[in-house]
């Protein structure tokens, strides 16, 4: 009998507290601002994470694209949103892009960081009857005929700018060396790249995936920590002693000044997300490669790319 | 033969005039690009100096001819009154929308838009519950579209 | 794995249907369908989940017309290019007959676009191979000009294209990215919503215009119902038309599929430049309608061009599926057709099925669903339209401050529509206005300011001549005409 009771309450502790904690959070649908519009990178990962998400907390999770402004309504829309953990979003690139930080007057320090969700490291491509065959031979040609080749990828001071900026600064040139051509988007510029308008372009490696494999171009290097799965053979800057790395990113991420216990909550369930298999299933076909890192990691991460773009802001007057 | 049109006209080319010469007084502000070239000025200068040409040469041609003020005789003051209330309408419709939500406020504004265009108050009634019912079962039920 | 399966084909078909509602109504694009659908896709096998696609993709560009047919808001800026033609067919004959226009020809437009496809892809990707900013620009301005000279009036035409061009200049320059007219306001940064434009320029204006056109005494007389039925005029009248212009209908479609590879404007592009040309000749309402529809059509062909042959997605579409080719082991390129052809074959003949089956399909659907909206009185019917295009603008990026925009952007249709001024050039200036911008600002940045770089091209040079050779041609037509007329 003792024994019956005694199970009993320790079963009724257990439930106890495990309403208690339920009901702190969440009880109620989690709304997941979408800066960007339905179609793009973001709100295809957005939306076929939030089932997955809503699952593991036990509440709906709602997708809602908050567009215009170049992203800066959205931003806003998560910084401004209430800290309670219910109006959370999926923060990109820009947040931390001088240019656009100018313009917007959002920064990283308007968010509680989450979770990395995604990086879209970006290529070197060249077309596939450039002169250079190594990313040692087009550092030279540069280094030896500075301003002679011309860059694209996206607009001026838009983020693959800052792509190349990063990377002629770390083999010591300047923004003329290898000036840029604006262009209205990636697509943009690997149709002006084919079509030799410009001799080189700097767009995430899936951009260029379909053009590379189809033989029209190719990959002279990858700004990433480590060599790319799909691609082996193609060095990474860092091994070839440039250290420079550069992607864009999805991050979730929540209102500043959102409680800790809750944002701990979300990067459990963020971390459990990513790994479900229709997910990362969903995110192969769309190319979009899942990087996940935890709240503290994410943190740091963010931090450190809001260093590396504040010092690049310089090289561009 | 007197043409209704042209008050109608000239004022559009009154306001293409003023957008022309507003475009091309504030890309004045924009920076230049590092060689010194009209950088993000160049294009609204461009287009600034297509509708000045535009819009004097048709001021011009409407203004010779005749009529002009017989033409003023054919608006309809009452009715750009009615347009000037469903506009009004439509501008309080964000203050609205916090308050009523998006069904709400358009049910209102279908509301007004029936009885301006002379529909009688039952039948304008019934026509706005219905589209409320159908942007609900439609965007949201069926489509999932969120709103 | 099949795309003939009974699963596929009833996949096709729902996706057919979804993405019709989505196409036929203010506010939501054929993009939206897709992002909406994808949680459901990755539950789904990829040959359904694919199938579905397909479906939706046919008939969401499509279906723009069924909106424009109905209610003077087109879906799509491809539609906006014979957006009065094909309404005005809808209120003076019976909304089945134009429909009936659109749907066949779209289906047949799309079905030489695809034949184009898969006949003659790798020259036509030589062709594309060809075309840097400098050939863009002279495309895009061929795009212009027959748009100023297809105007009743020239000054006109010019103030409309200036004040969409100029519309379109507010928010961040497509070059340089210094934010332009914006007056402080966030909300103008990323510039105006296209979608919001359509809307109001095209649904609210009408609201008004009928507003302003309202007689206390003087109802305007309820349309009497057409003695044929929907069929008669949908396939009948419909099906004979096209018949009649076949050699127009194939002309427009081969000129849509070679503008389609134009990335992110081309089946707008092509639509309006063969609509252009189409009024340039005099024709009639039936014969812009038809020639719009079907290149607009032929030109989703078109996207494919680049996408399968050098890799390159022309829009978000395009880059979905592209993404799901390249997981499947599927390369674009020259070897696609030599490694997958029977993979290639069967997607085609999907997309043909797509086309021939479920344009028409969901045209008549939408044909016989306007003609009984119609009976409702138009004052009931003009009503729900304003609700609707509240709802339609709201929707697309949950900012109240589109509204606002609604406002004073449906204000300048009414004025312009009431002037006599072209409103659906206006809405080619915003589309092609930020285009010209960028390839003109893209070939000066490229060559420091060297104009003579724009005629150094073979392909540009063509294009150039094409240019002069229309302005000319059409100035000397239009002396020729207002000579009688002058004593």
């Amino acid at each position: 009998m003792k024994r019956v009771f005694g199970i009993l309450a320790v079963v009724a502790v257990l439930a106890l507290t495990l309403v208690a904690l339920g009901q702190r959070y969440p009880v109620r649908p989690i709304t997941l601002i979408v800066p960007w519009s339905p179609g793009g990178s973001t709100d295809l990962t957005a939306r076929s994470l939030a089932p997955v998400l809503g699952n593991i907390l036990g509440q709906p999770v709602q997708v809602v694209n908050r567009t215009g402004g170049g992203g800066a309504i959205g931003h806003a829309a998560i910084a401004q949103g209430d800290p309670n953990g219910y109006t959370i979003g999926i923060i990109t690139l820009e947040v931390v892009l001088p240019a656009w930080v100018n313009q917007t007057k959002i920064n990283a320090d308007a968010f509680t960081p989450i979770a990395l969700l995604v990086l879209n490291p970006v290529a070197i491509v060249v077309r596939k009857d450039a002169p250079w065959k190594t990313a040692q031979e087009f550092i030279a040609d540069i280094k030896a005929n500075p301003g002679k080749y011309k860059a694209s990828g996206t607009a001026r001071a838009g983020s693959y700018d800052y792509a190349r900026l990063g990377f002629l600064k770390k083999i010591g040139l300047k923004d003329a060396a290898l000036p840029w051509v604006p262009a209205q988007g990636a697509a943009a510029a690997l149709q002006e790249l084919i079509s030799g308008g410009i001799n080189v372009a700097f767009v995430s490696i899936g951009e260029a995936s379909a053009l590379v494999k189809a033989g029209e171009a190719r990959y002279l290097a990858f700004m990433t920590d480590r060599r790319f799965p799909a691609f082996p053979d193609v060095p990474t800057l860092k091994e070839l002693g440039v250290d420079w790395t550069f992607a864009s990113f999805l991050m979730a991420a929540a209102p500043k000044h959102t409680l800790p216990s809750v944002a701990r909550q979300l990067d459990q369930a963020f971390a459990k997300a990513v790994q479900d298999p229709e997910f990362v299933r969903f995110m192969n076909n769309a190319n979009l490669v899942i990087n996940h890192l935890n709240f503290d990691q994410t943190k740091a991460f963010l931090a450190e790319r809001n260093r590396a773009m504040a010092e690049l802001a310089d090289e561009l007057k | 033969m007197v043409n209704p049109a042209r008050p109608f006209e000239l004022l559009v080319c009154l306001i293409a005039l003023a957008l022309g010469l507003a475009a091309w007084l504030i890309s004045d502000t924009f920076p230049r690009t590092a060689e010194g070239y009209l950088g993000p000025a160049l294009f609204p200068k461009l287009l600034a100096v297509g509708l000045a040409a535009a819009s004097l040469s048709l001021l011009y041609r409407n203004l010779r001819l005749p009529g002009l003020a017989a033409s003023f005789g054919l608006l309809a003051w009452g009715n750009l009154l009615r347009i000037g209330s469903v506009l009004l309408a439509l501008l309080l419709t964000p203050w609205a929308l916090d308050r009523l939500g998006l069904l709400g406020s358009a049910g209102l504004l279908v509301l007004l838009s029936c009885l301006l265009l002379g529909a009688r108050w039952l039948e304008a009634l019934l026509n706005a519950l219905f589209m409320v019912a159908f942007v609900y079962v439609v965007f949201v039920q069926l489509l999932k579209v969120p709103l | 794995m099949s795309f003939f399966s009974l699963e596929s084909f009833l996949a096709m078909m729902l996706g057919a249907l979804y993405g019709a509602l989505f196409g036929s109504l203010p506010g939501l694009t054929a993009t939206l369908a897709i992002s909406l659908f994808i949680p459901i896709a990755i539950f789904l096998d990829p040959t359904v989940a694919f199938s579905a696609i397909i479906g939706i993709t046919a008939t969401a560009i499509f279906a723009g017309d069924i909106g424009a047919t109905a209610m003077r808001i087109p879906g799509t800026p491809a539609s906006a290019a014979y957006t009065e033609e094909i309404h005005q067919i809808g209120k003076e004959r019976s909304p089945a007959f134009a429909l009936g226009i659109s749907a066949l020809s779209s289906a047949l437009g799309s079905l030489v676009g695809v034949v184009i496809l898969i006949g003659g892809s790798l020259g036509l990707a030589q062709v594309a191979k060809q075309f840097s900013s400098f050939e863009y620009f002279w495309l895009v301005l061929l795009g212009i000009v027959s748009g100023v000279f297809a105007s009743p009036s020239m000054a006109k035409g010019l103030i409309a294209f200036g004040v969409g061009m100029l519309i379109a200049t507010i928010g961040y320059d497509p070059a340089l990215g210094t934010p332009r007219f914006n007056f402080g306001n966030p909300n103008l940064l990323g510039g105006i919503s296209f979608i919001v434009a359509l809307i109001a320029f095209f649904g609210v204006a009408e609201v008004l215009n009928n507003i302003y056109s309202y007689h206390k005494s003087h109802q305007p007389a309820e349309k009497p119902i057409p003695k044929r039925s929907v069929a008669q005029e949908f396939f009948g009248a419909g099906g004979r038309l096209v018949w009649k212009e076949r050699r127009l209908l194939l002309r427009s479609s081969l000129l849509g599929t070679f503008i389609g590879f134009l990335p992110g404007a081309g089946s707008d592009l092509a639509a309006w430049i063969s609509s252009n040309f189409t009024r340039l000749r005099r024709g009639s309402k039936e014969q812009v309608t038809l020639s719009g529809a079907s290149s607009n059509n032929a030109a989703v062909a078109g996207t494919w061009i680049p996408a399968l042959s050098l890799g390159i997605p022309g829009d978000t579409l395009t880059a979905i599926v592209l993404g799901m080719f390249l997981t499947m082991g599927i390369t674009p390129g020259p070897d696609l057709f030599a490694k997958n052809l029977g993979f290639v074959v069967q997607l085609y003949m999907a997309f043909i099925l797509a086309s021939l089956l479920m344009m028409p399909l969901v045209g008549y659907l939408g044909a016989a669903l306007i003609s009984t909206l119609l009976r409702i009185p138009m004052r009931l019917l003009l009503g729900a339209v304003m609700g609707l295009c509240l709802v339609g603008a709201y929707a697309i990026n949950r900012n109240p401050f589109d509204l606002y925009l609604l406002v004073v952007l449906g204000l300048l249709g009414l004025l312009m529509q009431r002037g006599g001024f072209p409103v659906g050039q206006l809405i080619l200036g915003m589309v092609l206005g930020p285009l010209l911008e960028q390839y003109l600002m893209m070939s000066l940045i490229k060559t420091q300011w060297d104009l003579t770089a724009f005629f150094s091209r073979p392909v540009a040079v063509v294009l150039a001549v094409c240019n002069l050779l229309l302005i000319v041609g059409m100035l000397w037509l239009r002396g020729q005409r207002a000579r009688p007329n002058n004593p």
